[in-house]
């Protein structure tokens, strides 16, 4: 036996555990590197020569093995992805919910003020001090609705701007994905750990920002993938997502991935991360919040106006509008045809058919059609678009003016825009029209016990003929109206006349006269004051099923839900992730009491293997002593 | 095999756990300094949105409360009215009473229509009236006018027969006044059913005492009257002057009642006195008159002149009348003053169903908002010895590294 050999030997072994040593020390220095893998050299025996008896001739590191588990991997990326996403719409959710219920950015405490402030004109209609009140908080209220609505604009900016930031993030890290890609193919099979452990970790990055899988190749490459099967790096490739404006709205940006030919708009879905969040939140929590908003000031104004124009001012002039609210938009798609010089004239129709949800109205070259934005499910659409006979559909009247070219595309908002646009209309407090439009008198000679009547006038067009009207009665079950033919009556019975009603309170007795006139100026009545106070509590939505005040707290209740739901899914996406990430850590994480067990293993292995040398050089020293002899 | 845990995951367990405990103590606070539990509507989104529906009813109801006040305070200030013209008129009954006395010679009965016409001054400024918030009284629905003005001895009405009625709670609306055409315009005179009078052109002294309807189920409330056609015979005869369908004709004597029940006529005459043929005794359903106009013919008959058995009996049918026309008017005010009585009552009773729904809904709020004190502070201290478990379980771990041995 060779003494070089026991030489060899231990040297090959001062070597490996060298090696060892410094991988410790690798992995000692990486223990808190994000993304970083452990690693380990893996020894293996040098077999001896071939003959009767071998005598293995030292160690060789192997291989040096980066300890990482690609089904935990792939876990990981997913969970990356869906935590980039839910936390953009537990975050973004939960500004909106703050917005609408916080009291002092929340509708409800103006909401309740204003209708106070009528109740308050009910009780004394002539007190310039409570008219003004109302007016004032009327104008409150108005401004409430839009600055929600403009806080609620400013949050869809804010994903506009994070949208752009994140995929800035996202092109960075592609192209950074693509060139480790490009070392490692060339390194070939020896691909330094520390790379990998560098592709992985801006892997699971891009994951987090648009929620990616990833392919690995055989040439060692790794393909990325966002869920919904949009390639992001392919090879030593690398796409680039940006945004394109809308083809109904230019100031809104659409996500949208480059081509040769341009880029090309992504569908929804196709993305998920904190990208795939922003678009999510701002389709399916921002956009249906101000569209509910907006048909809650719709139904809210309309319905207020409506009564307000059933009544009388303080000057004896016929109720204006209290509110002014922005028509419902219609957008044209950018790509309509040149030709095409259709375009739609819109107003309101129904409250109570008000649904908020965006339609889109297409013209196939004979008739136009209606579904909705967001679903694609057919609406149904009537009237032929014509001034007389416009067309409605969801509670809004479309007048076509133009001519269309078939493939015409228009998207209609119906109330999207109506909340950030409500104002107040009054000036004058004297404008409130508290006082009903008729007055009932009784004519002084009356002895029936008849104390008054409830007027109200049923058809506007008629009524406005109207001037006065005498009602006598004959016995106390027969009446005329203006001297016409004798009526049969019994307590409790209407008595109509053009365009207007009457119920009496008591009953009449032969002879007596009821006087139906117009109101004048300066009438203290609160009728009509009475019904504004209560429409608050008039069910105008949804077909006449539901009021204002229910409709705002269902908006609440739908945004907090929203909120509460995104919530609630982080929290269990990030139980999942902390178990995700335990698991990792469990196969790839440093545990520094082990790397000092190994160090201490590989150091008392130097040391011996140290020994083995000095040991070589005395079974040497002593040969020679003894050749020496 | 035992979960392998690096160095960097026992860290982050430890980390992690000290901030979720972290912020569960603030949040805790939070909820304690505050009072409030519900902030936002993730909390409880359900729960929120009752509470706003809540506390739109409660702000409503504090409307209702103050609409209440100020109804109550018009009908107070209403009923110190009617109260004030009720006084009036009884001094007036009392002064015709004492007019029809009959011993009174011309100086005192001047005396008295000098009263009466102040009297009746009194009851106009009533009228005219205003709530104190600058709102009149009884103009009805009319603003800014003074409802009563007294034209060469009549009263003109501006205002009109409109009534408001107020909300003071849920569903429950009460009137916050009468017009004054309702009080003092369209009041019955008479018993309030039916009147008697005397003709203006008798020439004898026949005096009425009463005449009245005896069954409202055969008079049909035609004007009726009973024509002497000798001074101890007469015959009814109807509105127009002509003698009834079969004729109803009879002796008089002083103080019967004529004509007989068997005339199926349903009312009744008594006169005393000696009228002379062709004097007219009438009886109608009682119109309405206004209480200014009541006051003032009794002190026009104070002031007839002449001192013929006519012209005294004139008179005191004259008073006969008055009397009977101010103690239906008296009435008349009564039966408002109890309906006003009732709508204050309403208001009472609305105000203790406010309360009652204020108390409940505060309730409901409270608990679906506030902070329950007990709860939360023990959660509190539950999670500080946790977070102090936590730190201290952190400490020891960092320092068991096997690098410190070495």
């Amino acid at each position: 036996m060779p003494t070089g050999g026991v030489l060899g030997t231990g040297a090959s072994a001062l070597l490996a555990f060298q090696r060892a040593m410094s991988t410790v020390g690798h992995n000692v220095a990486n223990a808190t590197t994000p993304g970083y893998s452990r690693q380990r050299v893996e020894f293996e025996a040098r077999a001896g020569q071939p003959g009767r008896i071998s005598i293995g001739q030292g160690v060789d590191v192997d291989n040096l093995r980066r300890l990482a588990d690609g089904l935990v991997y792939a876990r990981q990326l997913d969970s990356a992805g869906e935590m980039g996403r839910l936390t953009q719409m537990s975050g973004l959710s939960s500004r909106v919910d703050k917005l609408i219920s916080d009291p002092t950015t929340g509708l409800a405490t103006s909401w309740s003020s204003f209708f106070s402030a009528a109740k308050g004109v009910v009780a004394d209609p002539t007190s310039s001090a409570a008219r003004s009140q109302m007016l004032t908080t009327g104008g409150q209220l108005a401004t409430r609705w839009r600055s929600l609505d403009g806080h609620l604009g400013q949050l869809g900016n804010e994903v506009e701007a994070s949208l752009r930031d994140n995929i800035t993030a996202a092109n960075q890290l592609a192209g950074e994905i693509a060139n480790l890609n490009r070392d490692i193919i060339a390194s070939g099979d020896n691909a330094s750990p520390d790379l990998l452990d560098q592709r992985d970790l801006r892997v699971g990055q891009l994951s987090a920002l648009v929620g990616a899988e990833g392919v690995l190749q055989d040439d060692g490459a790794m393909n990325v993938f966002t869920i919904g099967g949009q390639p992001m790096v392919l090879g030593a490739r690398a796409m680039q997502l940006s945004t394109v404006a809308d083809p109904y709205q230019a100031n809104r940006a659409q996500l949208a991935v480059q081509s040769p030919a341009g880029p090309v708009p992504l569908p929804a879905g196709a993305v998920s991360g904190a990208i795939g969040g922003l678009l999510e939140f701002r389709s399916n929590v921002l956009d249906p919040a101000r569209a509910e908003l907006g048909r809650l000031a719709t139904a809210f104004a309309e319905t207020f106006n409506a009564t307000q124009r059933g009544g009388v001012d303080y000057a004896g002039n016929p109720g204006t509008d209290f509110f002014t609210l922005p028509d419902p938009k219609v957008y044209p798609h950018s790509g309509n045809a040149a030709a095409s010089t259709a375009s739609f004239a819109t107003s309101l129709a129904d409250v109570g058919a008000l649904t908020g949800n965006n339609l889109l109205l297409r013209f196939d070259g004979a008739a136009w059609s209606a579904a909705r934005a967001d679903t694609g499910q057919a609406v149904a659409m009537t009237g032929s678009g014509t001034g007389a006979d416009p067309f409605v559909v969801d509670g809004v009247n479309l007048v076509l003016s133009g001519a269309a070219t078939a493939g015409d595309r228009f998207l209609l908002q119906p109330t999207a825009a109506a909340a950030g646009g409500i104002q107040l209309a009054l000036t004058d407090p004297g404008q409130i029209a508290a006082a009903a439009p008729m007055t009932v008198g009784l004519d002084a000679g009356n002895i029936g016990n008849v104390s008054g009547g409830t007027a109200s006038v049923t058809d506007p067009a008629l009524f406005a003929g109207f001037t006065s009207a005498n009602i006598s009665f004959i016995d106390a079950n027969t009446y005329t109206v203006d001297g016409g033919p004798p009526i049969a009556y019994a307590p409790g019975d209407t008595i109509t006349g053009s365009g207007w009603s009457l119920v009496l309170k008591g009953n009449p007795a032969a002879g007596d006269e009821i006087n139906l006139g117009r109101t004048g100026p300066r009438s203290s009545d609160n009728a009509n004051a009475r019904l504004l106070a209560a429409v608050d509590a008039k069910a105008v939505l949804n077909g006449g099923r539901t009021d204002v005040t229910a409709g705002m707290s269902q908006l609440t209740a739908r945004v907090g839900g929203d909120a509460r739901h995104a919530q609630l899914n982080l929290d269990a996406q990030q139980v999942m992730d902390d178990q995700i990430l335990a698991e990792r850590e469990s196969v790839s994480g440093v545990n520094l009491d082990e790397e000092a067990t190994n160090m201490l293993r590989y150091q008392q292995a130097y040391q011996a293997a140290a020994q083995v040398i000095a040991t070589a050089d005395t079974m040497f020293q002593a040969l020679l002593g003894a050749v020496r002899r | 095999m035992t979960l392998r845990l690096s160095t960097q995951s026992l860290y982050m367990q430890g980390l992690n756990s000290l901030l979720g405990r972290q912020s569960e103590i603030g949040r805790l606070q939070q909820q304690i300094s505050s009072g409030v539990k519900l902030t936002q509507g993730k909390d409880d989104p359900v729960g929120m949105a009752t509470a706003q529906r809540l506390d739109h009813l409660q702000a409503a109801l504090t409307q209702y409360g103050s609409n209440a006040q100020r109804v109550d305070h018009r009908l107070r200030m209403q009923e110190n009215a009617l109260v004030d013209a009720n006084d009036s008129l009884t001094r007036a009954r009392e002064l015709a009473i004492q007019a029809n006395s009959g011993a009174l010679g011309p100086d005192d009965r001047k005396a008295i229509a000098t009263e009466v016409l102040q009297l009746r001054r009194n009851l106009l400024d009533i009228a005219n009236r205003d709530d104190g918030n600058g709102r009149r009284l009884f103009a009805g629905t009319r603003d800014g006018v003074i409802p009563f003005s007294d034209n060469a001895g009549s009263v003109i009405y501006h205002g009109d027969d409109g009534r408001n009625a107020v909300e003071v709670g849920p569903d429950v609306a009460i009137e916050d006044g009468d017009p004054g055409s309702a009080v003092f315009l369209r009041v019955r005179t008479g018993d309030g059913y039916a009147r008697g009078s005397a003709g203006a052109g008798n020439t004898g002294s026949g005096l009425l005492n009463s005449a009245q309807a005896t069954d409202a189920s055969t008079w049909n409330g035609d004007t009726l009257t009973l024509r002497f056609t000798a001074p101890d015979a007469y015959e009814i005869v109807d509105a127009g002057g002509n003698p009834l369908a079969p004729p109803v004709t009879g002796t008089w004597t002083s103080g019967s009642a004529v004509p007989p029940a068997s005339s199926g006529l349903g009312v009744e005459f008594r006169i005393s006195g000696s009228p002379a043929a062709g004097d007219t005794f009438s009886v109608e359903t009682a119109p309405n008159q206004d209480v200014f106009a009541t006051l003032q013919a009794f002190a026009d008959a104070l002031l007839l002149p002449g001192t013929s058995p006519a012209d005294n009996a004139r008179r005191a049918n004259a008073f006969g009348s008055a009397i009977g026309d101010i103690t239906t008017a008296q009435g008349h005010m009564l039966s408002l003053r109890s309906g006003v009585g009732a709508r204050m009552n309403d208001i009472d009773t609305a105000d203790d169903g406010r309360s009652l729904q204020s108390l409940t809904l505060s309730e409901s709020l409270a608990s679906l908002r506030e902070t329950n004190l007990a709860e939360a502070i023990s959660r509190l201290n539950m999670q500080m010895l946790a977070l102090e478990a936590a730190q201290k379980t952190m400490l020891q771990t960092q320092g068991m590294s096997l690098f410190n041995k070495l």
